[in-house]
């Protein structure tokens, strides 16, 4: 890589690092991750039990008692953490265990390529999406993985749960309680 | 099925879950139902899968199945004439139909009763999943 | 006048504090309520999608097996149904 190409690269992982930090871009990551979990969750709930245990089995490198686990549990994991990083609630929480699971699909999917297990749909998202294959869905989760950094390390959270729980409250409960020195406060700071 | 004699019935819905990607797995449902007209569903049935790989990656194996309905002592000119009438159209796309209701998504699929069972199981499976559900709905008070 | 005022602001900084810190609880419990809320609802209208999925799969599984070919006995008590593609 010429000095001239890694200098483009640097200022372009500038610009991306300052848009992590816009409060905007950590609500629409935030929305489009935590939806692709919650319609990666329905759409595995909408399948009946037996399909999605035969949709994990198709994998061959889990253990027979891991796969009943998984397609037993796997659908609300990805409703519940999904849901929770689209209202904004517990983020950094959700979007950790999003990233355990985002790191499980790409392992799993690695091992799948490597090991050259033929898989014509990965039934992610069961009946409702189009049918992607191993490196398709290791690229896409790796994709997301990325799009999870500025989510954890946001600056500050906008249009969330979170955010209006940490909201400063104090101003607005001296104006409601007729605070009269906070009045006053204010009146001296003009002074 | 010998061993739960009296006790299990098998019917079978020969489908073509996708004709439009797969248009080869139509005649040959269709080719099924036209062998049972003669009396010759069960072994055109056997034969189907036990010849696949000869078959199946035509688009249109017709002549092929053809070809094969001599060694079972069918009528193949019978068979090919009732294939392309299009009269075991209605009972391929009712069983689509009826698959479609029931959810199935991937071939093949058994229902044991209730229970679904998707994709290839080997036999002690299978045999042990209909022990269950014979001793389930044989136990008194069920 | 300043160092007064200043006074008071120092003095008045320590009850702000402990209004923002009374409101902040109410904040977080009510957060976690409303929180569990969705997050309930969520869940709920995915075990409903289940249920209703497999309550509408018992009487479908009922319907009649005729003009299809069989092995065993009719009536038995176990009946499987085979949908298979022969591709």
């Amino acid at each position: 890589m010429s000095s001239v190409q890694a200098s483009s690269l640097l200022v372009h992982l500038r610009r991306w690092g300052h848009l992590c930090t816009l409060p905007w871009v950590a609500v629409l990551l935030r929305v489009l991750v935590g939806g692709v979990f919650v319609f990666a969750g329905f759409s595995k709930l909408l399948l009946p039990h037996a399909e999605v245990i035969e949709h994990v089995q198709q994998y061959q490198v889990l253990p027979g008692w891991l796969v009943s686990i998984t397609a037993t549990f796997l659908p609300w994991i990805e409703v519940g953490s999904g849901t929770a990083l689209l209202i904004g609630f517990c983020t950094t929480p959700a979007a950790l265990l999003i990233a355990v699971q985002l790191l499980n699909f790409s392992a799993l999917m690695g091992l799948v390529l490597a090991a050259g297990i033929p898989i014509a749909d990965c039934g992610c998202f069961g009946n409702l999406g189009l049918p992607e294959t191993p490196l398709q869905v290791l690229l896409r989760d790796l994709v997301m993985l990325a799009l999870l950094v500025p989510i954890i390390y946001r600056q500050r959270d906008a249009l969330s749960l979170d955010a209006w729980s940490n909201a400063p409250a104090s101003y607005e409960a001296c104006v409601r309680r007729g605070d009269e020195e906070g009045a006053q406060v204010r009146g001296g700071r003009r002074e | 099925m010998q061993r739960f004699e009296g006790q299990v019935q098998l019917v079978l819905y020969p489908l073509a879950l996708n004709p439009a990607a797969n248009p080869a797995s139509e005649v040959a449902a269709q080719a099924a139902w036209c062998a049972g007209e003669q009396g010759k569903f069960w072994d055109f049935h056997h034969m189907l899968y036990r010849r696949q790989e000869l078959w199946n990656r035509f688009a249109a194996p017709l002549e092929r199945l053809s070809d094969f309905a001599n060694d079972l002592s069918l009528d193949p000119t019978a068979l090919k004439s009732c294939v392309e009438s299009g009269r075991m159209q209605t009972f391929v796309a009712a069983d689509r139909t009826y698959s479609q209701q029931l959810q199935v998504n991937s071939t093949p699929t058994l229902f044991i009763n209730e229970q679904r069972v998707v994709g290839f199981r080997p036999e002690d499976e299978l045999m042990r999943l209909m022990r269950q559900e014979l001793d389930r709905v044989q136990r008194p008070g069920q | 006048m300043a160092k007064k005022s200043k006074g008071r602001a120092q003095t008045v900084r320590p009850r702000q504090q402990s209004t923002r810190a009374a409101v902040a609880p109410q904040r977080w419990r009510l957060k976690l309520v409303i929180g569990g809320v969705i997050l309930a609802v969520a869940l709920g209208v995915g075990g409903l999608v289940r249920f209703l999925q497999h309550s509408n799969l018992s009487p479908r599984l009922q319907k009649a097996v005729d003009q299809h070919y069989t092995l065993g006995t009719a009536g038995a008590p176990v009946v499987i149904k085979e949908f298979s593609d022969y591709t």
